[in-house]
């Protein structure tokens, strides 16, 4: 027994050795969660507007274009309940925190991020930010949430072909989704819309008790909450589920009726958002960003 | 908790060391130790399967007891239909229920008649389909005097829950593994290593085989209106190697973790790709499923032993069973159907054991005709497979229809040609190592094992490699949802 074990470690050894150097390397490689988790905490103190939410919000509002100090906290696939638990982290720090900006999008009810393809992503909040998150033990290592070959392309990117993995700027804002790269507005809609619509409403009742968990924070610490719907293009806005998106809406206005420091904000269809505003069928480019920003902006001056 | 998963690799060394530092105990200790590592395996996807498996393991207990108590032939039956029921019951109740309903809906609309019958929301229980069959056997076993009942409630509980088999077989039987757990095993270092090299080839053939397909299956069984022939004639042929390296690799991993414990589970696939006709073919595919249909359903039956028109009513029944046993869907009544279809004329051919050799006995490679029949043989599988993995048979013709166009003699074209082209590498390299075993147990068996240690480390190392390459799509084992 002892030698089949002795054996058996040295067999481990070389892997287990790869395996923490990788690791090691992995975690050295800048990316925009540490980059958006630093730049925040040089400002914390500073920030009064403070936007949540998945990638609509994180590509779709530009804080530069708002008059007052903002920081876009959003990130890709980021539900609701991870919401909550952002808020909980920071806001005992943001002593000058007046507004909350959340994005209220067709799938933000129906959806919570362990729950999806993406839920890998709960290992860039346990390695580099301060949310306090509770999932599976692989999150807390890179080499083990992600794939070998997308470990590999990774290393391969940062330490042969020096590009980091950096893709927003020091406001928060999703830079990397610009006019040059936008893709065809009219295949992505339908297969979007699709891949947004929810099979059941399994996750409805959690993601609303952590809206209302949101707003009731918020309003307990004097902060107002704006639930906006981001502008999508018809493509996507004409094929969605009609239950989902008249649930989404509802509940966006709902909140705005039943709670006093809560406004919605719904643009889904503004028709001052044409083909070129948008990087796909439902994110904005950066002059997409712009104008949401300033009818943003609009409403956060009101 | 998947075999697959970080939560099983940290599982089994656990278990394993806690095991084996038993080993001096008392052998009530290792198997009690046992009982309550399967149950925290099972308990891992919800911890209310385990009042089901405990209330089939007692009930079966009691009642495999009671039989051996009673000599009154009437009891004895009695008692073996009461074991019938209530696992039949349970199995029938999560697996049909909603199935049963859904059709009589359908059945009577036809009349114009609306039932709105409305199913239950039922959450099927993993495994349930095969530890119901295992205990089953029990309780037939004993009613047929083959075996007595055991008066040790662990052992009994251990051998209904034994963790590496439990979710997706082997569907063992009480004659071959209850006496394991009744003796005392010892480590056999022999034992245990071929037990890893057999872990390590099953993982390959689900995380790196079976995964990959899975990519491309879903891109054409989603859209199949959307492909050529050719690419829906490949995804095809995709689905058959998936299923295949899903649930030959689950089977691998499983008997290859039974011998890290000491424990012998019987062989499930038999290189079932090398088969001749279909008759070989259920020789060699889930072979643990097919001598339990051969030896509780289709040989009290009467077997073949009785005229040909009722061994075609038995094989026709059989096959029937082991659709619906699979799932609650027309599907895999297609599917089995399609199986008897080629079956049925063997009988008549007199050729159901033309092949009970292994192919290519005596050379390297196979005959011409060897080569034909497998082709037409794997091809079968395949058509029939299309069923087994569509949402309904309407969706199943669609596929084979769009098959069979002008497209079928284009190029098939994937999102990611490149990606379709490497698991093609993989899928040859598979069966080029199962080809050299398909003699031996499994395919890694002696496979490099005469290599001198590097190289034979460097292959090992490399196949880690891979799986670890590929880790991150995994996807949950095929058989688990029956």
């Amino acid at each position: 027994m002892k030698g089949y074990l002795k054996h058996f470690f040295i067999f481990l050894l070389p892997i287990a050795i790869v395996f923490i150097g990788m690791e090691f390397l992995l975690r050295n490689i800048p990316n925009g969660y540490q980059f958006k988790s630093d730049s925040m905490q040089k400002n914390i103190q500073d920030i009064e507007v403070l936007i949540l939410g998945n990638s609509h919000s994180f590509y779709g509002v530009n804080p530069e274009y708002l008059e007052v100090s903002a920081f876009n906290l959003s990130h890709v696939s980021q539900s609701l309940d991870i919401d909550l638990a952002t808020l909980h982290a920071y806001l005992p720090e943001m002593n000058l925190l007046k507004k909350l900006v959340l994005r209220l999008s067709y799938d933000s009810l129906f959806e919570v991020l362990s729950e999806t393809d993406e839920s890998w992503r709960y290992k860039d909040y346990l390695l580099y930010t301060d949310v306090d998150l509770n999932y599976k033990i692989t999150h807390y290592s890179e080499v083990l949430s992600v794939s070998l070959k997308e470990n590999i392309k990774r290393l391969y990117n940062f330490y042969v072909k020096n590009n980091d993995a950096i893709n927003c700027n020091i406001y928060g804002w999703g830079n990397d989704a610009n006019s040059n790269l936008s893709i065809d507005l009219l295949t992505t809609g339908p297969k979007v819309a699709k891949k947004h619509t929810a099979k059941t409403n399994f996750f409805l009742s959690q993601n609303l008790k952590s809206l209302n968990d949101i707003i009731k924070l918020c309003q307990q610490n004097s902060i107002e909450v704006i639930l906006v719907t981001l502008p999508g293009y018809n493509s996507y806005t004409k094929n969605l589920n009609e239950y989902q998106l008249k649930t989404t809406i509802e509940t966006g206005e709902k909140m705005d009726k039943v709670f006093e420091n809560c406004t919605y904000l719904n643009v889904l269809n503004d028709q001052r958002f044409k083909a070129e505003h948008f990087f796909d069928a439902d994110h904005l480019n950066e002059k997409g960003a712009k104008l949401f920003s300033e009818i943003l902006n609009t409403q956060l001056s009101q | 908790m998947l075999f697959n998963s970080l939560d099983f690799a940290l599982f089994l060394p656990l278990v394993f060391g806690f095991y084996w530092a038993l080993r001096n105990y008392p052998l009530r200790f290792q198997n009690a130790f046992l009982l309550l590592s399967s149950y925290v395996f099972y308990g891992w996807w919800d911890w209310r399967f385990l009042l089901l498996i405990a209330f089939s393991t007692l009930t079966d207990f009691i009642i495999g007891n009671q039989l051996s108590k009673t000599e009154n032939k009437n009891s004895r039956r009695w008692l073996l239909v009461l074991s019938l029921i209530i696992n039949l019951g349970i199995l029938g109740f999560f697996k049909y229920f909603n199935f049963f309903i859904d059709n009589i809906n359908g059945a009577f609309s036809l009349f114009g008649c609306d039932l709105s019958l409305r199913g239950l929301e039922l959450i099927l229980p993993v495994g349930i389909s095969f530890y119901t069959f295992q205990t089953l056997s029990y309780t037939i076993d004993i009613y047929n005097r083959k075996i007595s009942a055991t008066k040790n409630i662990i052992s009994f509980a251990s051998f209904v829950s034994f963790f590496p088999q439990l979710v997706a077989g082997p569907i063992e039987r009480a004659k071959h593994l209850l006496p394991q757990f009744e003796n005392r095993r010892s480590f056999n270092r022999e034992k245990a290593t071929d037990g890893l090299r057999q872990i390590l080839w099953g993982l390959f053939k689900k995380m790196v085989i079976a995964d990959q397909c899975a990519i491309f299956v879903e891109f054409c069984f989603n859209n199949p209106t959307e492909h050529s022939g050719s690419t829906l004639a490949l995804g095809a042929f995709f689905f058959a190697i998936q299923i295949y390296g899903d649930f030959s690799g689950y089977s691998d991993i499983a008997i290859g973790t039974s011998r890290l414990f000491g424990f012998e589970l019987m062989k499930n696939f038999n290189f079932p790709y090398f088969s001749r006709n279909i008759a070989e073919f259920w020789r060699r595919w889930h072979i643990s499923l097919s001598t339990w249909f051969r030896d509780y359903v289709y040989i009290p039956l009467g077997g073949s032993k009785s005229s040909k028109s009722k061994v075609v009513r038995n094989i026709l029944i059989v096959f029937l069973i082991s659709a619906l046993w699979h799932g609650a869907n027309w599907t895999f009544v297609v599917w089995g159907l399609i199986h008897a279809l080629f079956y049925i004329p063997l009988l008549y051919l007199k050729s159901t054991r033309s092949f009970t050799n292994t192919v290519a006995e005596y050379s390297i490679l196979p005959s011409l005709k060897e080569s034909f029949l497998m082709i037409v043989t794997f091809l079968i599988t395949t058509l029939a497979w299309i069923f087994f993995r569509a949402e309904s048979v309407a969706l199943a013709i669609e596929y084979l229809l769009a098959i069979f166009s002008k497209s079928l003699f284009s190029i098939p074209k994937f999102s990611n040609s490149l990606a379709s082209v490497i698991a093609l590498c993989f899928i040859l390299f598979m069966f080029v190592v199962e080809w050299l075993a398909r003699f031996d147990n499994y395919g890694l068996e002696k496979f490099a094992s005469s290599w001198k240690r590097p190289y034979r480390w460097a292959f090992y190392y490399a196949l880690i490699a891979c799986l670890l390459y590929f880790y991150g799509n995994q996807q949950e084992f095929i058989y688990f949802q029956f």
